[in-house]
């Protein structure tokens, strides 16, 4: 139609635009604009507000064409047309798009954009342009209702997302407020290893370390002896007594030994044994810095602008474990005892710095579908069944059982009170509760002295609810009974007879160790071959045992099975020993069999002596 | 109405009289990418452009000499790289955050960051990124180029493709371009732009060549383009391009060993359309999970060039046997499973899938899947 048309259409449109569109942009609140309409309407809503507009089209290859001027003046932009150039240009915010009509190739802050289908002009002047590249270009979300055909172009404001902020730790101080000590903390140092109940901590500043280890305070503690000691202790230090106090009946001591590119302190508590320290190198700024930090340490917790990084709630360490939806309280002492690929069975306790182990706790979970398992009050009763007739009655004594309630669930529990033993006195409760599918069992073993509130407390503690059985799986017990089946063990000398629970043992911390009873701990040893010439030569032999052991049964002969034997028991060290000789054709083979003095019982010794009665020689 | 047209006429008229003397035809002129400002003339089929506008927006130098009445405009690669990286530089970004890997007290304490980059692909806010960069952060902050700090959420993440798309709440943004892959050659040269090791080298530039393409790159899903531009640590995410400033590739790995130099890896840009793609049409990725085990051969594993096919090891599909050998998929071979996971990248219809197997000495066709 030629070049007069296009002008004249553009002219028009140009007049139609230059009139602003003042009524619905005031709409606007906080910058929310929301626009709806329907293909084909010729009415929009804008801000709920009903507006007569071109009707929008789809166009191309599904395209959607909006009226350029309406869409873009509700969002507050400014609209301006060029003549010369067939062109218009919004203006919002930081974005300015150009479209020239019917060219796919537009502009957004200056740079090319290729547009899915060109602006055109409908009806002479109404200028419609794709409604993705505008709302998007705007930052606005384009949302089509299926059900109602309306599609809704919402500016959500431009506010930012919450919680940007890199989090920092920058107070002036670090410190553990259970162990009690406090020091500077300059910006730059870094935390290098912290063991799990936080007795020892060690952080890197430059390239130098810091080391804080805490331990109980010794038993009598003596100022003039400890210094003495100390000073065998950090051997190659020089040290000097900072200060010894005893004020009201509160004791402080703090030595210092210091060599080269060293420094040690030493600080005793009421309650601890501190040592911090620290490695430097022999640069001026270095050895500088470091001692600051030395002299800044003090063995006492003050929490104003310290960073504390004992992780206490009300004074305990809690523990999750997540996949049973389990949490707990324990003393700040302890620390997990169970690794990682711990599934069901988890264990908690305290670990002095000998690595042996003093209270602990057990949690276990299982299903009810194991009919080793069943519920919490046939496990229970099961677990003491066993229990009371494996332990040894002269040092142990059980409560029947009982139902209780605390904080976080209902269980079945009984309890083992220990005492007269070489290992201390010990107060055991066996725990058993329900959870959905699954039976949990917390048994807690306390060999520090606590009391029953003690326990109570931690199991009040307890916040647990049922597991997702689709996530955890089917839980089953390794069990053990008293009547369990037996297998054959052959060696190349041996074949015994023995119950499923006494396993090959996969490794010796003795060197005799050849069986370990799973359900009693009992070890059973093949000690080889010997020649007796009696019972007398026998005893003899037994002399040269340790000479600590007390004997429980002396050496005598006795018929096991259809062997003839030598026997003896003695004690020894928290263990009973059984000794045993049977007699083969032409000679003796020797066993011997550890019980840990807990269990130690008629039903112990039952099970033993059916094995050495099955015991063949077939070399 | 009526009156309104008539004055439009008028209008019309006197400015019809005017416009003869303009330049009808408009003319634009964008030199990668960026609208190049001035008058553009169409002359008996040359076009006129104004020369120093368009020189200098190529980073060229232009020259004026009146009295000779001479123009000199020298250009250098090093000029058109550098002025690659000016027109780029604003759509790398690096992101940031606190990593959340560790639980141990000595990272609380040390609050540990870690960092790598992204490429803005859309105005409004839309960042690819590396899949490893995103997880295990949380208050991930992204700094744009102009040092602003911007909380950044992640939209989607998919570590088959260790790919994942982080957005910001900004208008305005400067987009990258796409190249098209077919395009992308061993020998072209490449440019990464990010953040190794530490924000203090944020949007930095390496460069290199692209050492080779289709890379397959130990149990990775998909396969690689080989680079030996430098990328390191905080390189993760951002962008690897050819000398027009479009995206080739992001910058995923680097094999950091005794001996090992310059062979870093970068995930290409076929593999990133696919994954934006997917995003907006299905909000995920649909990939193709039919029950099926498949095994490679040794030459496959070791990467020595192979003609055999992909043995079925278990089936869930009654089309399939454990034995058969699967040779190709969609009418495409495949000897790996990566050409397997490529194949069906390109062509997946999101339900079923033509396959072409041997059973002993048959060979077969048959269409896996249901729709």
């Amino acid at each position: 139609m030629g070049r007069f048309i296009k002008l004249a259409a553009v002219l028009t449109a140009a007049a139609c635009v230059s009139a602003p569109f003042s009524a619905y942009a005031e709409n606007e609140e906080n910058g929310m604009v929301e626009i709806g309409f329907r293909i084909g309407d010729d009415t929009i809503l804008i801000n709920g507000e009903s507006v007569e507009v071109e009707p929008p089209y789809v166009a191309g290859d599904g395209v959607t064409l909006v009226p350029v001027r309406v869409i873009t003046e509700a969002f507050g932009a400014e609209v301006r047309w060029n003549d010369t150039e067939n062109s218009v240009t919004v203006v919002y915010a930081d974005v300015e798009l150009k479209m020239w009509i019917g060219s796919t190739v537009a502009e957004e802050n200056g740079r090319a954009v290729t547009l899915e289908y060109p602006p055109e002009i409908t009806d002479g002047y109404h200028t419609m342009a794709p409604l993705r590249f505008i709302s998007e270009s705007f930052g606005a979300t384009v949302q089509y209702d299926e059900a109602t055909g309306y599609i809704y172009v919402t500016n959500i404001d431009n506010g930012e997302f919450d919680g940007s902020i890199l989090e920092t730790h920058d107070e002036p101080y670090v410190g553990d407020s259970y162990y009690g000590w406090r020091m500077e903390n300059p910006s730059g140092m870094y935390m290098g290893y912290r063991s799990e109940n936080g007795s020892y901590t060690s952080f890197y500043y430059n390239d130098n370390s810091i080391s804080i280890k805490v331990e109980d305070r010794p038993v009598h503690f003596d100022i003039d002896r400890a210094f003495v000691a100390n000073k065998a202790s950090v051997t190659g230090y020089s040290m000097a007594l900072v200060s010894a106090d005893k004020k009201d009946g509160k004791l402080s001591y703090h030595a210092r030994g210091k060599k080269t590119h060293a420094y040690t302190d030493i600080y005793v508590t009421d309650r601890y044994l501190i040592t911090v320290s620290c490695n430097i190198y022999d640069d001026e700024q270095a050895s500088g810095e470091m001692l600051r930090l030395m002299n800044s340490f003090t063995a006492s917790y003050n929490g104003d602008g310290t960073y504390d990084i004992a992780e206490l709630t009300d004074g305990k360490r809690k523990c999750e474990l997540e996949d049973i939806n389990f949490t707990v309280l324990i003393p700040p002492s302890w620390s997990a005892l169970s690794g990682d690929e711990a599934v069901n069975s988890f264990s908690f306790g305290e670990l002095d710095s000998e690595y042996d182990i003093g209270s602990t706790m057990m949690v276990e979970v299982f299903s009810k579908r194991d009919r080793n398992v069943q519920s919490a009050s046939w496990l229970a009763a099961h677990d003491l069944t066993i229990n009371r007739s494996i332990a040894n009655p002269e040092l142990c004594a059980f409560s029947s059982l009982t139902p209780r309630t605390y904080t976080g669930f209902s269980a079945f529990e009984y309890t083992d009170a220990m005492s007269g033993g070489d290992e201390g006195d010990c107060l055991m409760r066996d725990v058993f509760f329900d959870m959905g599918d699954y039976v949990y069992n917390v048994s807690l073993y306390m060999r520090s002295g606590e009391s029953d509130a003690d326990i109570d407390e931690i199991l009040n503690s307890i916040e647990v609810s049922a597991p997702d059985a689709s996530k955890l799986g089917t839980l089953l017990r390794t069990s053990y009974d008293l009547n369990s089946n037996t297998y054959v063990s052959e060696t190349n000398e041996l074949r015994i007879t023995l119950p499923y629970s006494f396993e090959k043992a996969s490794y010796s911390f003795s060197e005799y160790a050849d069986y370990l009873d799973a359900l009693t701990k009992a070890n059973l040893s093949y000690l080889g071959r010997s020649n007796y010439e009696d019972l007398d030569d026998f005893k003899d032999h037994i002399s040269s045992m340790p000479r600590r052991s007390e004997i429980i049964k002396p050496a005598a002969e006795e018929i096991i099975g259809d062997k003839a034997c030598f026997t003896v028991t003695y004690r020894l060290d928290g263990s009973y020993w059984e000794y045993y000789s049977i007699g083969i054709k032409d000679g003796y083979i020797d066993f011997i069999v550890e019980y840990p003095e807990m269990y130690y019982s008629d039903v112990c010794r039952e099970r033993v002596r059916g094995i050495i009665a099955s015991i063949e020689y077939i070399k | 109405m009526k009156a309104k047209r008539i004055m439009a006429a008028a209008v019309a008229a006197a400015l019809l009289a005017a416009s003869a003397a303009a330049y009808a035809d408009d003319v634009r002129v964008y030199v990668n990418g960026a609208r190049v400002e001035g008058e553009v003339k169409l002359e008996d089929g040359t076009t006129y452009i104004p020369l120093r506008a368009v020189s200098e927006a190529m980073g060229a130098d232009v020259v004026w000499d009146g009295a000779s009445r001479s123009v000199f405009v020298s250009f250098t690669e090093d000029d058109a790289l550098a002025k690659l990286v000016e027109d780029v530089g604003p759509s790398v970004v690096s992101i940031v955050g606190n990593y959340t890997g560790n639980t141990s007290e000595a990272a609380k304490y040390n609050n540990s960051t870690a960092h790598g980059s992204g490429v803005i692909y859309k105005s409004n806010g839309y960042i690819i990124t590396n899949e490893h960069v995103v997880s295990d952060i949380k208050n991930l902050t992204v700094i744009l180029y102009d040092g602003t700090s911007v909380p950044g959420e992640v939209l989607f993440s998919d570590k088959a493709s260790d790919l994942a798309i982080v957005k910001i709440n900004r208008i305005g943004l400067r987009p990258i371009s796409f190249a098209d892959y077919s395009t992308v050659f061993p020998g072209s040269t490449a440019i990464a732009i990010g953040a190794p090791l530490s924000l203090t080298m944020r949007n930095t530039v390496t460069r290199g060549i692209i050492s080779g393409t289709d890379v397959p790159v130990g149990d990775e899903y998909y396969k690689f383009i080989q680079t030996d531009a430098a990328i390191n640590g905080g390189n993760s995410g951002g962008p690897l391009l050819n000398t027009k400033g479009e995206l080739v590739g992001i910058n995923t790995r680097g094999y950091v060993g005794i001996g090992i130099e310059s062979l870093s890896f970068a995930i290409p840009v076929d593999t990133v359309q696919f994954v934006i793609n997917q995003y907006d049409t299905n909000g995920r990725i649909v990939r193709a999970d039919f029950d099926m085990t498949l095994e490679q051969s040794w030459e496959a594993k070791v990467g020595v060039p192979t003609k055999k096919g992909l043995t079925v090891k278990t089936s869930g599909i009654s089309e399939l046997k454990a034995g058969d050998v699967i040779t190709a998929v969609n009418g495409i071979e495949v000897h790996s499973i990566a050409d397997w996971n490529e194949a069906l990248k390109d062509t997946f219809n999101g339900s079923t899938a033509t396959v072409t197997y041997t059973r002993g000495t048959d060979n077969i066709e048959a269409v896996i899947g249901s729709e």
